[in-house]
């Protein structure tokens, strides 16, 4: 026995300066100091179940971290895993930089313990699974509890509560009102809004309706598009029009607008500055005029560069990150919603803040999951004319006809 | 009587440039010794309630911000050195001396100035990328940083120097030429010391330039253990927010090295020029 | 200029420039000019599988985007209201400063402190400070009772672009206050003695004595910054990210805009292309006009 040990050992030893360390270099994408810590500590985890496995994790400032990555990808330089993200993915596809993940995922058994939506976001682009997600941005209405119960309004529940709730916290002369321009991603609020007001939405293309028109066109986008516009101009602080994100959560947290349409990922920066004590919580969105509320879904994981040396110890890694326990401490501090069935039982997401998603889940009915053509080229530039576009109608340099017209053109031969 | 006024009025008016060019400093730093909850709350504190230093201990406890500093420090004395030391050459002999392309040299120098920094970076960064050492590129290096910075910071340091040089009289160097100095010797021996101040004001600029410098360092540089302040500062962004107590801790930290380099400077730029006054 | 070119001196004056020209071509312009290809090329990130030239597509679609023309508009009047402002500020402060008194030297280098601040610091500082509900600057204001509801500094265009004015003002003032302070102190003492004798006032000592003297400092310094002003956006990018709709876009934020948020390559270059052609002639105009023979005079 002994000598067996000895021998073994010397096999892996010798192994291992022959083979030396296998080196495998990961980047990641939407960087926060406190979620590079965490991922530092799974990758000592992992190196330490694979001792012939090194990590190292690139780390970019999140403004440029995407720029950064896409940069490193299309000059070959040593990615073995990356971030992708619903934004990015598309373009890596088409740069032929990710692996496609189908042959290694016949043989991972905790695949099928995914939720819908997992599968779904994972084969996004050409129905090949691309990469792993770590995780959902699903918008939700955060509110300050606090706020609501000392002017004794309820939390609402249609889209026209929410203007007449944030209609009345509004009193410009005291600085106070109810709710804000969602920044840069204005679009996951103005989308949301507007198609909720329309019957006849394509799950499947999200910007099309049934009839495979662009939903601008329809009459009811108009008239959402006008109710918009009155919740903006009654009840959102105007100075927001050129907010970011990160004026949107200190308008939150410092009790500006009691409202906030953000993703789950901003719970931990309002639980760090309001406390847990029940200041806020989560609420469903609110449902719109059709009776539906169409929910769109951003999406983040990882994987594997195509050219990759290591691709199997890339995905031995990929695979790590994924697995339940790591995905359920990982959504637990980094707030975005986990990706298996298994991780929605655990408790804390069925307690507290998740609860206004997990009813959302629990409502297929009323909360339709649809696609955002983010793989379309499109997508990119149309953010900031959508963006200016909404910029100009607010300022009253556009009418909400021409916006509209503006953007059903830009779909109309997109699909 | 007119006098006393004319002296108030000098002294208010710089009472004002110091009043105007502090405030936002003053509120940096307030800003970084205030609590998270303090930090964000409205209507605003111009002291803060509870004094802490927790955002510069989490600077160097948990973001390797000692690091990052001398990292910093590596790249900005690296550029700026190599730097002065190849303008003040070139800014010399164009100061100097009587050349064909003399104007091109110079319309050269000045033309890299209008080239904006986003149409040379991706191409940069692939040049140095392709370049293949084993399996690893050139990228990711600190001293590839300084040959870059070295490169941004020539152009100017070229015509400061230049006009550093042209103040000095010719008889000053006709002296060394008859003791026998070389064109070399000449220039070590007899010019450099006199344009001592010279060289600490160009230096100083190229320095700050460096110091300050974020989009090629972000590009270039993976590893953290050789990021450099800006890059570092610039993690405080984060998609949802931006943590303004680090960030301006950060911000006062990275002040430091630079203010001090100014002040030391300042006497030399105010005595620069005046060394060799007479202009022949 | 006493020497003339000897077979020696050439080999010097050669060795001395070739160092410095070789690290600007190779790690300036040769990138520099792949830039420039790419600005013909259909280069998006998007999509690289096929970057041929297009024809000129970039800087037709640039010409025809309404949003192009505002920017260039904005251009202008960033670089010259910037440009003027800190050069009256600065020339202002170097004369405050040039006569010695007690605690210049500390003085001088509070007052110099913002040029060594970094770009995008300084953009994130002014634009929490003009915060049209939370900012400090409103928050001071309104409690001097100047205005009675806060102003929206970057939300509304009639203040959005004003504001990073200010911003870069408040940035720049300190190195014309360096350069032009250095000037000064190289005036010969002896000009002025001479300028007394003839009785001249202070006033006409100024115009007839400093002003032709430090004239070379003036007209570089003020060239150098208007290609510094044209190539700097950090401050817009930082503060109003060309927002409210695109009023506030200078081209070189607009550069930025096309790179980082629709990865058009392409488009980017060309307005880098616009931007280095604007400049070009500007240069060789603003030459002639000052008649400026000997360029990088300071």
């Amino acid at each position: 026995m002994k000598k067996l040990l000895i021998f073994v050992t010397c096999l892996l030893v010798t192994g291992m300066i022959f083979f030396g360390k296998t080196n495998l270099t990961m980047v990641e994408t939407i960087t926060s100091p406190s979620r590079t810590e965490l991922l530092k500590t799974f990758i000592s985890e992992f190196e330490a179940l694979h001792p012939d496995i090194a990590v190292e994790l690139i780390s970019p400032p999140y403004e440029s971290a995407d720029q950064k990555l896409s940069l490193m990808l299309n000059t070959n330089q040593k990615v073995d895993v990356l971030e992708v993200r619903d934004h990015t993915i598309k373009q890596f596809v088409n740069n032929k930089k990710l692996l496609n993940l189908e042959e290694y995922l016949k043989s991972w058994n905790e695949w099928s313990d995914m939720v819908n939506l997992t599968h779904e976001a994972a084969s996004y682009v050409d129905n090949t699974p691309y990469f792993i997600p770590y995780g959902f941005f699903v918008k939700a209405l955060f509110y300050r509890k606090d706020m609501l119960d000392e002017m004794g309004i309820e939390v609402p529940k249609t889209m026209e509560e929410l203007y007449l709730a944030a209609k009345k916290f509004t009193e410009s002369k005291s600085n106070q009102y109810g709710f804000d321009w969602r920044g840069p991603g204005e679009i996951g609020f103005t989308d949301t809004w507007m198609m909720s007001y329309v019957p006849d939405i394509d799950p499947k293309y999200g910007y099309l309706t049934t009839d495979g028109k662009v939903y601008f066109e329809s009459p009811e986008a108009l008239a959402a598009f006008k109710d918009w516009i009155k919740l903006f101009k009654d009840a959102c602080p105007p100075d927001s029009i050129s907010w970011g994100w990160s004026e949107q959560v200190n308008g939150f947290v410092s009790g500006l607008t009691p409202f906030l349409w953000q993703d789950p990922d901003t719970v931990p920066i309002c639980v760090e500055r309001l406390g847990s004590e029940g200041k806020f919580a989560v609420a469903p969105l609110p449902i719109g005029p059709s009776g539906k509320t169409f929910q769109q879904y951003g999406f983040a994981g990882w994987g594997v560069a195509s050219y990759s040396e290591h691709p199997k110890e890339a995905w031995e890694l990929v695979k790590f990150l994924s697995t339940k326990d790591i995905n359920i401490r990982f959504s637990k501090s980094n707030g975005t919603l986990p990706i298996g069935n298994s991780a929605w039982e655990d408790e804390f997401f069925n307690q507290g803040y998740y609860l206004g998603w997990k009813a959302m889940f629990d409502d297929p009915e009323h909360y339709v999951f649809i696609k955002i053509p983010f793989d379309k080229k499109e997508w990119g530039p149309y953010l900031t004319k959508h963006r200016d576009d909404l910029q100009k109608v607010i300022l009253g340099r556009m009418t909400p006809e021409e916006a509209l017209n503006r953007w059903a053109e830009t779909w109309k031969n997109a699909f | 009587m007119k006098r006393k006024i004319l002296t108030f009025l000098r002294f208010f008016s710089i009472a004002i440039f110091v009043f105007t060019a502090l405030a936002p400093l003053y509120w940096i730093f307030v800003t970084s010794v205030k609590g998270p909850t303090e930090t964000y709350s409205f209507p605003v504190s111009y002291w803060p309630k509870e004094f802490t230093w927790d955002n510069y201990i989490f600077l160097f406890k948990s973001m390797n911000f000692g690091q990052f500093l001398a990292n910093s420090l590596f790249v900005s004395l690296g550029g700026a050195t190599i730097a002065l030391l190849l303008a003040s050459l070139s800014g010399y002999v164009i100061s100097r001396k009587r050349f064909r392309f003399k104007s091109l040299v110079i319309f050269i120098m000045f033309l890299t100035q209008m080239i904006p920094g986003f149409i040379i970076m991706t191409p940069l960064y692939t040049m140095f990328g392709s370049v293949r050492i084993g399996s690893a590129s050139l990228v990711n290096s600190l001293s590839v940083l300084i040959l870059i910075y070295t490169s941004m910071m020539i152009p100017f340091s070229v015509i400061m120097m230049k006009g550093f040089f042209d103040r000095i009289p010719d008889s000053l160097e006709e002296a060394a030429r008859i003791d026998g100095c070389s064109n070399i010797g000449a220039l070590f021996r007899v010019i450099i010391p006199v344009t001592l101040p010279g060289l600490a004001a160009t230096f100083s600029f190229a320095f700050v330039n460096c110091w300050n410098e974020l989009f090629l360092a972000i590009m270039f540089i993976n590893s953290e253990s050789k990021k450099t302040i800006p890059v570092g500062l610039n993690t405080f962004i984060g998609k949802a927010d931006i943590d303004w107590g680090a960030m301006s801790a950060g911000s006062i930290m990275a002040l430091i090295p630079t203010i001090f380099i100014f002040a030391f400077a300042q006497k030399y730029i105010v005595q620069g020029l005046t060394q060799g006054a007479v202009k022949e | 200029m006493k020497y003339l070119t000897k077979n020696t001196d050439r080999k010097f004056i050669f060795g001395m420039i070739i160092p410095s020209m070789a690290f600007i071509a190779v790690l300036i312009f040769t990138p520099a000019f792949r830039g420039v290809i790419m600005a013909f090329q259909n280069y998006s990130m998007f999509d690289l599988s096929d970057t041929s030239f297009n024809n000129f597509q970039n800087f037709r679609s640039l010409f025809e985007d309404e949003d192009f023309y505002v920017a260039l508009g904005n251009t202008f009047i960033w670089v010259f209201v910037s440009l003027l402002f800190q050069f009256i500020l600065g020339f202002w402060l170097a004369l405050l400063l040039k006569k010695p008194f007690r605690g210049r030297g500390i003085i001088t280098g509070l007052v110099f402190y913002p040029w060594a601040v970094s770009g995008f610091v300084i953009g994130l500082m002014w634009r929490w400070i003009f915060n049209g509900s939370s900012g400090v600057l409103n928050d001071i204001l309104m409690r001097i009772g100047l205005i009675s509801s806060p102003i929206g500094f970057l939300s509304d265009p009639a203040y959005a672009l004003p504001s990073a004015i200010a911003a870069n003002i408040w940035y720049g003032v300190p190195f014309f206050a360096i350069m032009i302070l250095a000037a000064l102190q190289s005036v010969p003492q002896n000009l002025y003695e001479a300028a007394e004798i003839d009785g001249a006032t202070a006033v006409k000592k100024f115009w007839n004595v400093t002003i032709p003297y430090i004239k070379p400092t003036i007209i570089n310094t003020t060239l150098i910054r208007f290609l510094w002003i044209m190539n700097f956006p950090d401050i817009i990018y930082a503060m109003t990210n060309g927002g409210p709709a695109g009023t506030s876009h200078i081209l070189s934020s607009l550069m930025i805009e096309k790179i980082y948020q629709t990865y058009d390559f392409g488009m980017g270059s060309a307005v880098g292309v616009v931007i280095i052609a604007i400049l070009s002639v500007y240069t060789l105009v603003y030459l002639k006009i000052t008649g400026s023979k000997n360029v990088g005079d300071f």
